[in-house]
């Protein structure tokens, strides 16, 4: 069958929507409104507002914990405290007006503010802990565990309000939280601490977000939860490697790690995951395979040669049996 | 541009626009499948993800392949230069023959590395043995070496569309006045910064007038365009806004850029922070251009965040809370305008989705930054804006808008 490609010259997609709509692939309508769409008589600023709402509500927890920091003795505490009370409250008022409650499952926001006036909410809530820390010392020297509070609301909001957004930033509060916490044990083994948390955190994060969806809850929320895990766990186990002692177990690790994301690239067809697995292995097989041996610098090239050559050949053979660009 | 190229990114852009549509659910899978017959592809095309490997594991093995007999035969500069000669049209010979005219590769990660490395090794070539040969005529043979590299990504742009060879040959266009000045010891510190802001201002004009005729111009050759536009753009801006704030470069670099030519350029520049993004935004909407208008709400959002380095008001916390809410309030009320408009339009502007932003298949979930920016799964389109809902044949549809 001759496809009409051939004997498609020089046009763009406005001319194939012609041939789509008289080869009638296309409706008259469906035609009607991408030619609308390609010639720009329709244009859409979605993306573009939503960025705009996401700058500007940055820019504004971001001036309003200056202003807290700036004013906190000087400003009447009372009037700081209620007014960023009853904007958080606000924020949270509006969230559970509009929301739908809670479902298991995936929700289709009510609108495009909505979003952002969650994160604002869950910003001010941060904002006002650190006014109640820096005024009332409240926990004192254990100010640490604030971020531990703030991950858990977090953590309660994004599965509440159904956002991915909140999810993160939740997920990046508790690893705070746990960097934090390793800061504090001294100067004594704090790498290793640092790097053992890491592996903890990043191995909690996948196994909740697997646990998720294994019982039907929120699966939409498991992208997030692998590419913060994986990465996390990836990267720290690598430096684990780097390390002078059990760095067999470390390398053990990375492989069975990166290996299993793999698996997953290529059983959900999400090769973000194979770039994770075969970057973040090869660094650390090289790292490891250079640390313990005596090598020329013959011998080193020729392994990077070797390597190269065998990973181009089995992505190649990978392409063709998932055809990788669809 | 090579017509296996121009004949077959046309065929490409039309099957990856067919996805999109059914993404936004304008068509059905089914119609996409008809779409992807009738424009079947010759060209191989890989996942973005295997291509970035592809080009990675080229690169090392290309580099060891050059760094074996290198280092056993104990080569110095002419022995280099030599593998460079020999290396650099092998490798673009490999990627043009036998990977894009043999094998029909189309974006593939490794044929895109061979030839940018052909590119670096011809430079290097001219520049490596110039090594020995005193001051003035290194500092020639690397100022050659430059104008190799933006020759030759200049040539890759026009033969093969890279657009990430165009954005090389850009800030290579950027780095010349400064290698110009090294080399020729131009005694004017700000004469370098003078003639990097007229190219890039020429670049920024020529690449807005070639892209008017953007409807018959190769799908490369409009990525190609787009990103010497924005990257002249985004240049011009970055330089007078770095150049106005001193401070920051003193922070950053712990280097001051020289004083003033004049005593007005400071705040003139500080004035262009501002210019630059409104014209930008003024631009993009006046000609509904995405890429213009991208520029535009980011340039703002950095300008406002760099105020405090050239207007000193003493209220930094006031300033950004203010303009926090400037910002966010704007987007509120450009949103609730939009969808109380006809049909949530207002002329040709609506606030609904249409074709969602091409993401090569990258969980946008994995930046918190652009986490609200993914995807929704299956969100029916809101009243007003109807795509979708045709079949195949087009009995059913029901695309009204």
């Amino acid at each position: 069958m001759e496809t009409y490609g051939n004997r498609w010259g020089r046009c763009g997609v406005q001319d194939a929507l012609n041939d789509l709509e008289n080869s009638e692939i296309l409706s008259r309508e469906q035609a009607a409104l991408l030619r609308r769409i390609y010639d720009r008589e329709l244009f859409s600023v979605h993306w573009e507002l939503r960025l705009l709402l996401y700058a500007g509500i940055l820019i504004l927890t971001t001036g309003l914990g200056l202003l807290v920091a700036k004013h906190f003795s000087s400003i009447g505490y009372l009037t700081l405290l209620a007014i960023i009370s009853m904007g958080c409250a606000g924020c949270f008022a509006y969230c559970l007006r509009h929301g739908g409650g809670f479902s298991p499952e995936s929700r289709a926001t009510p609108d495009a503010a909505y979003d952002y006036v969650l994160l604002l909410g869950c910003l001010l809530l941060g904002t006002l802990q650190g006014y109640l820390q820096l005024r009332y010392q409240i926990l004192a020297q254990y100010w640490n565990w604030w971020l531990l509070a703030s991950a858990l609301i977090y953590l309660l909001c994004a599965h509440y309000f159904d956002n991915r957004l909140v999810l993160s930033l939740a997920l990046s509060t508790l690893g705070a939280w746990l960097g934090v916490k390793t800061s504090q044990l001294g100067t004594g083994g704090w790498d290793g601490a640092l790097r053992d948390n890491a592996i903890f955190f990043g191995a909690m994060v996948v196994a909740a977000g697997a646990t998720q969806t294994r019982l039907g809850w929120k699966r939409h929320f498991l992208p997030v939860h692998l590419h913060l895990g994986v990465n996390v766990l990836l990267a720290a186990l690598i430096v684990g490697i780097g390390s002078r002692t059990a760095s067999s177990v470390y390398l053990a690790g990375l492989v069975l790690t990166g290996s299993g994301s793999a698996f997953y690239a290529l059983r959900e067809r999400s090769f973000a995951f194979l770039l994770y697995a075969v970057l973040y292995g090869y660094v650390g097989i090289t790292g490891f395979m250079l640390n313990h041996g005596h090598w020329s610098s013959e011998g080193i090239i020729f392994y990077f040669l070797v390597s190269a050559a065998t990973l181009l050949a089995a992505l190649v053979a990978l392409h063709r049996r998932f055809r990788s660009a669809e | 541009m090579i017509a296996l190229y121009e004949k077959g990114e046309r065929r490409v852009a039309v099957v990856e626009e067919s996805r999109r549509w059914q993404e936004a659910k304008m068509i059905t899978a089914e119609q996409t499948a008809a779409v992807a017959e009738r424009y079947r592809l010759e060209l191989v095309r890989v996942n973005l993800f295997i291509r970035i490997l592809l080009a990675v594991f080229t690169t090392v093995g290309v580099v060891a392949l050059m760094a074996l007999p290198a280092v056993i035969l104990k080569v110095e500069e002419t022995g280099f230069t030599l593998l460079c000669l020999i290396f650099a049209p092998l490798c673009a010979k490999v990627a043009d023959h036998e990977l894009i005219a043999g094998r029909r590769l189309y974006r593939c990660g490794a044929e895109e590395a061979l030839l940018m490395l052909a590119v670096g090794m011809l430079a290097l070539a001219v520049a490596i043995p110039a090594h020995g040969w005193g001051d003035g005529a290194e500092r020639l043979a690397w100022l050659t070496a430059h104008g190799i590299v933006l020759s030759g990504a200049i040539l890759l742009t026009v033969r093969y569309g890279y657009a990430l060879a165009a954005f090389g040959a850009m800030l290579a266009l950027a780095g010349i006045p400064f290698h110009l000045a090294d080399t020729l010891h131009w005694q004017q510190p700000l004469l370098p910064r003078l003639v990097l802001l007229l190219l890039l201002g020429a670049a920024a004009i020529w690449g807005q007038r070639r892209l008017v005729g953007r409807r018959v111009l190769p799908r490369g050759y409009v990525w190609s365009l787009e990103t010497v536009r924005l990257a002249a753009w985004a240049g011009i801006y970055l330089d007078v806004n770095l150049f106005a704030h001193r401070l920051l470069w003193l922070e950053w670099l712990r280097w001051t850029p020289a004083e003033s030519l004049f005593p007005w350029s400071d705040h003139f520049c500080a004035l262009l922070t501002v210019i630059l993004p409104m014209a930008a935004l003024a631009m993009g909407i006046g000609r509904r251009d995405r890429a213009l208008l991208w520029f535009g709400v980011v340039s703002a959002i950095l300008s406002i965040l760099t105020l405090k380095y050239y207007v000193h008001f003493g209220h930094l916390a006031e300033e950004l809370t203010a303009a926090g809410l400037s910002v966010a309030g704007l987007a509120f009320g450009l949103l609730h305008w939009l969808r109380a408009g006809s049909k949530h339009c207002r002329g040709a502007y609506t606030a609904e989705p249409l074709l969602e932003p091409r993401l090569y298949g990258f969980d946008a979930e994995a930046l918190a930054a652009i986490q609200p920016l993914a995807p929704e799964a299956g969100v029916p389109q809101a009243e007003g804006v109807k795509p979708g809902g045709g079949t195949f044949g087009g009995g059913g549809a029901s695309g009204g808008y």
